[in-house]
């Protein structure tokens, strides 16, 4: 019986592993409409459905991505998140649960300060953020949980 | 040596003859003698106990022991035999399934949901909505300066 709880214990400690080590990506993308569409790239086809109903583009280029650990870490609140030279973000997670984390996100574009925010980003849910436009197309921020 | 136990033998049993009795008793020094004397009473006492402790149904007895020890349960098993490692194997399994039956929906239905969204410039604004029939959400920005299509953007 103690073995069986041990085992159990050892479950459920693997569990909670899983979930302490999430990561964050970001993601700097141009969208813009082009006939034909352009191929989508491999990183950005979970989300061009929602970005061609959210925002209405058909091409998607991806200019720049970053990925790194998201923990919540008293000694190191901020992380910085660089997916490209012009946009960036300064993550702070305020605190984690089971399902989500809450974040503070502030979107720099160099030295300027964009926009602050705070959100309960949930796993594989992203956040869009709807940047300026660039020519012909849209800048478009992706976070998402992993 | 042999002689004198057997002889020591029949002494304390009582099958010397008379003669022998005499001649034996004298070779014994007086402690060995003093102990003899006391021996019949010893050996009545030791046949007093015997007969009190000896039990009344031998046989009954000897097969309810043999019954016990028979019954006794098996030596302890070793730490982690076979069959027990498999067991544990399969309780892990359903300790997992159980779990991420548990966190899997709890993860799926999870949304992402925008609190506050505030620009630092008063050129321009933030509305924050869910994404549509999806578990994301758009921070919609108005009124970003316009960058030309010649600029570099990485």
């Amino acid at each position: 019986m103690k073995r069986l709880f041990l085992s159990f214990a050892l479950a459920m400690g693997s569990a909670l592993a899983v979930q302490a080590s999430d990561d964050i990506w970001s993601a700097l993308v141009l969208a813009t409409n082009e006939a034909p569409p352009a191929e989508i790239p491999k990183p950005l086809k979970s989300f061009s459905p929602t970005i061609k109903k959210v925002f209405g583009f058909n091409s998607l280029y991806l200019l720049g991505q970053k990925k790194r650990a998201l923990d919540d870490n008293d000694d190191e609140p901020d992380q910085w998140l660089v997916p490209s030279r012009d946009f960036f973000f300064q993550v702070t997670c305020l605190s984690q649960e089971p399902t989500h984390y809450h974040l503070r996100i502030a979107l720099f574009r160099g030295k300027e300060l964009l926009l602050t925010t705070e959100a309960k980003l949930a796993r594989d849910a992203p956040l869009f953020i709807r940047g300026p436009q660039w020519g012909k197309g849209q800048l478009i921020l992706l976070l998402e949980v992993r | 040596m042999k002689n004198f136990e057997s002889t020591f033998n029949r002494w304390v049993d009582g099958d010397l003859d008379e003669a022998e009795r005499r001649e034996f008793e004298a070779g014994l020094d007086a402690e060995t003698r003093l102990a003899a004397k006391a021996w019949p009473a010893t050996r009545a006492l030791l046949k007093e106990t015997a007969r009190t402790i000896s039990l009344p149904h031998p046989d009954f007895l000897n097969e309810q022991i043999r019954r016990e020890i028979e019954r006794k349960p098996a030596p302890a098993a070793a730490w982690f035999p076979l069959r027990r490692l498999l067991l544990a194997g399969a309780c892990c399994v359903a300790a997992a399934v159980v779990l991420t039956a548990f966190f899997l929906p709890l993860q799926n239905h999870a949304e992402t949901v925008v609190f506050m969204a505030e620009t630092s410039s008063p050129d321009t604004s933030a509305s924050a909505f869910q994404t549509p029939g999806a578990r994301g959400a758009v921070i919609w920005l108005e009124g970003m300066p316009y960058i030309p299509g010649e600029e570099r953007v990485q």
